[in-house]
């Protein structure tokens, strides 16, 4: 009950907090306006074009021809242009000048190990130099495959293997049409990211600013025990750079029509895991400094940079390669992959696998800040 | 005993802030800690209140050991700091509010208690308003209903008149009194002596992190007090006079400048009515008289050669 009084008062006064507050918000708001208009040609649906892979059949039996049937598909034509190689090594050369971006390989044998029910998989060999493509080659494959999985199922209660399902895997796959997104989706996105980011500053001074204020020493005073203390601070400067990342949620939504797609559950998860990642990382950080104003510049400092390396401010994947794979070590991105690919029905993996980093750097922080903490309210 | 202190040390580095200190504080009292800036005064109450942990010693708060974490002692002190201890961006009522749930008031308890600490204060009136928007003597009344509102046993108040006018010095003042009739213990920190003479039964003297001196006010000027000094001005002046009154028991010297007498006597030689008769069989008039007394900051200056302001 003390440390809900502590979060509940927490909350209060960084509600108060106007100025702060109209950074944490407004400033979004204004970017999202901004860029989103003035870099909408950027985001023109008519840039993305087919991607070109290399396609090699060592199977050359009945899931080969089911295969190319779904590659010929008027859909899954409009994504992947496919290119027949004859070796690996072909593929690859092709791949290395960038002329294909990935190689679909069907395996010798494969038609045989599904129909005797044995482990079977279509391999993929990418370079990784263009996210975007090999992200629709892996929402194709998906799609195929569990298709061809849903497709075995009925087939075991007495239907014939086909391709007729593909309709529904359809769905799921990445589309140019529809709900690609519009500049100002994708700035809606990153500066929420970049505004939950910035709630690295409220964990920050959570437990400086009792210092700074002297009120320390009536918290030492009190029958509170200090993990008390800090558990009050945490949940309140978590809810508060949570309850900020829902108002530009609803706003952006009702003001900008922003598609936040259907799974809004799974984004508001997102949004409170990187809440508190955010302000896991804010203690961290500030138990490893001294002056919390110092700190604060670093944070803020490093917001900005780890906002623009994740595409924050511009798409880094029109901005080459290596600004691209830089922009993966930035918490942002694992953020925004999440969001995204929830979004746009992208890769679940990938999904997953941000979720998991997300709550792997938020254990790390703590444990870090729990161990680096000289008990910031003496 | 409300506080017994045993041996207690405490050092920041190669810093001694607390030179094994005993102090024994009694229940109902209003106990003063006298001492400059940096004696370790508040070390010493940061120490009584799990602020801060001593090096060495033992303290012992309603006759229980405290190690600086038991929440059923803690939850019998209260503590006003020496700088203001508020969030600026919180009402009167939610600051006072925020610290009685910490000391577990709730409900209808904790309304009653937060509306006594504030009408105790004078600032029921301004219940609603920013803790920002007070004057600078209102904040630390503030303070003060912040630190009873869960009605301590022991209240420690670490130079709570630092930086007011004297409207408010007065009101916390009279403050002190009130609770200390109401039945808490204080232990009451400055550097103004007057305050500390004023307010306490008992004081203690602290310079460089040691207890130089303690008792009551008059065991502290009895201690350091040799002679007393009568100056006495005159219609006039003639030899006769200052020889007659150098005749006078315990006088140890008389001198005079102008129209002023100065008398300088043993200690407690009580001849004063003495010294007036001779002045009364001359055609003398006495103008006026003062007796200058001991005060605290003469203690202090004989202990230590400094004043307390240095």
């Amino acid at each position: 009950m003390k440390a809900l009084n502590i979060a509940y008062y927490t909350i209060l006064r960084n509600f108060r907090d106007y100025k702060t507050l109209a950074m944490m918000l407004m400033l979004p708001i204004m970017l999202i306006l901004i860029m989103g208009s003035a870099l909408s040609g950027v985001f023109n649906p008519s840039d993305i074009s087919a991607t070109t892979i290399c396609y090699l059949d060592e199977d050359g039996k009945h899931m080969s021809q089911v295969f190319e049937e779904f590659l010929d598909s008027d859909e899954i034509s409009k994504l992947i242009r496919y290119k027949n190689v004859a070796t690996k090594e072909e593929a690859f050369s092709l791949i290395k000048n960038r002329e294909a971006s990935a190689l679909i390989l069907l395996p010798d044998n494969l038609t045989d190990n599904i129909q005797s029910g044995h482990k079977a998989a279509i391999e993929v060999y990418s370079s990784r130099y263009n996210s975007f493509s090999d992200s629709v080659v892996e929402s194709v494959l998906n799609g195929f495959v569990n298709g061809t999985n849903a497709q075995l199922t009925l087939n075991q209660m007495g239907a014939a293997i086909g391709y007729q399902i593909y309709d529904n895997t359809q769905e799921t796959s990445v589309t140019a049409e529809g709900n690609a997104p519009r500049a100002i989706d994708y700035y809606s996105v990153t500066m929420l990211v970049m505004t939950i980011m910035y709630g690295t500053s409220y964990g920050n001074y959570a437990l400086k600013e009792e210092k700074h204020l002297n009120t320390s020493i009536r918290l030492a005073s009190a029958p509170i025990n200090y993990f008390q203390v800090v558990l009050g601070k945490l949940a309140g400067s978590v809810i508060t750079v949570f309850l900020q990342t829902m108002v530009l949620i609803l706003f952006t939504k009702f003001a900008f029509n922003v598609n936040w797609g259907q799974d809004i559950g799974f984004i508001i998860f997102v949004c409170f895991s990187g809440s508190l990642m955010a302000v896991g990382l804010g203690m961290m950080v500030s138990n490893l400094g001294k002056n919390p104003q110092v700190t604060g510049v670093v944070l803020n400092l490093g917001v900005s940079i780890t906002t623009f390396i994740a595409g924050g401010y511009f798409p880094t994947s029109q901005m080459g390669p290596a600004l691209e794979k830089l922009g993966h070590i930035s918490p942002n991105y694992l953020a925004q992959q999440a969001i995204f690919n929830t979004i746009y029905g992208g890769s679940a993996i990938q999904t997953t696998n941000a979720m998991l980093t997300i709550w792997a750097i938020v254990a790390a922080a703590f444990v870090v800040a729990g161990l680096t903490e000289r008990r910031s309210t003496n | 005993m409300v506080v017994e202190i045993k041996n207690l040390v405490k050092r920041y580095g190669d810093f001694l802030a607390v030179d094994h200190i005993d102090l024994s504080i009694e229940d109902g009292e209003i106990f003063g800690l006298l001492g400059p800036n940096g004696a370790g005064k508040t070390t010493t109450i940061n120490c009584m209140i799990g602020m801060q942990r001593q090096d060495k010693g033992k303290i012992f708060l309603f006759g229980k050991e405290f190690n600086g974490s038991e929440p059923d002692i803690k939850k019998h002190i209260g503590i006003v700091p020496q700088d203001l201890a508020l969030y600026m961006d919180l009402t009167c009522y939610e600051n006072v509010s925020f610290f009685a749930k910490l000391y577990g008031l709730k409900d209808g308890l904790l309304k009653s208690r937060v509306q006594e600490a504030l009408e105790f204060t004078g600032l029921w009136d301004r219940r609603k308003d920013l803790a920002k928007k007070l004057s600078g003597g209102m904040k630390r009344r503030l303070n003060i209903a912040c630190a009873i509102v869960h009605q301590p046993k022991l209240i420690i108040m670490d130079e709570p008149t630092v930086g007011i006018d004297p409207q408010s010095r007065n009101h916390i003042l009279q403050s002190v009194r009130e609770l200390n009739k109401k039945g808490s213990s204080i232990i009451y920190t400055s550097h103004y002596m007057e305050e500390v003479e004023e307010l306490c039964s008992r004081i203690a003297i602290m310079d460089h992190g040691k207890v130089i001196a303690q008792g009551t006010k008059e065991e502290l000027k009895s201690f350091v007090t040799v002679e007393e000094k009568t100056e006495i001005e005159l219609s006039s002046i003639n030899y006769t006079l200052v020889d007659n009154i150098k005749q006078v028991s315990g006088v140890k010297e008389c001198v005079f400048n102008d129209s002023k007498l100065m008398v300088i006597s043993e200690k407690n030689s009580k001849n004063l009515s003495r010294i007036i008769d001779c002045i009364a069989a001359t055609d003398v008039d006495i103008l006026s008289m003062n007796i200058e007394k001991p005060t605290l900051e003469t203690v202090f200056l004989t202990l230590t050669g400094r004043t307390l302001r240095d």
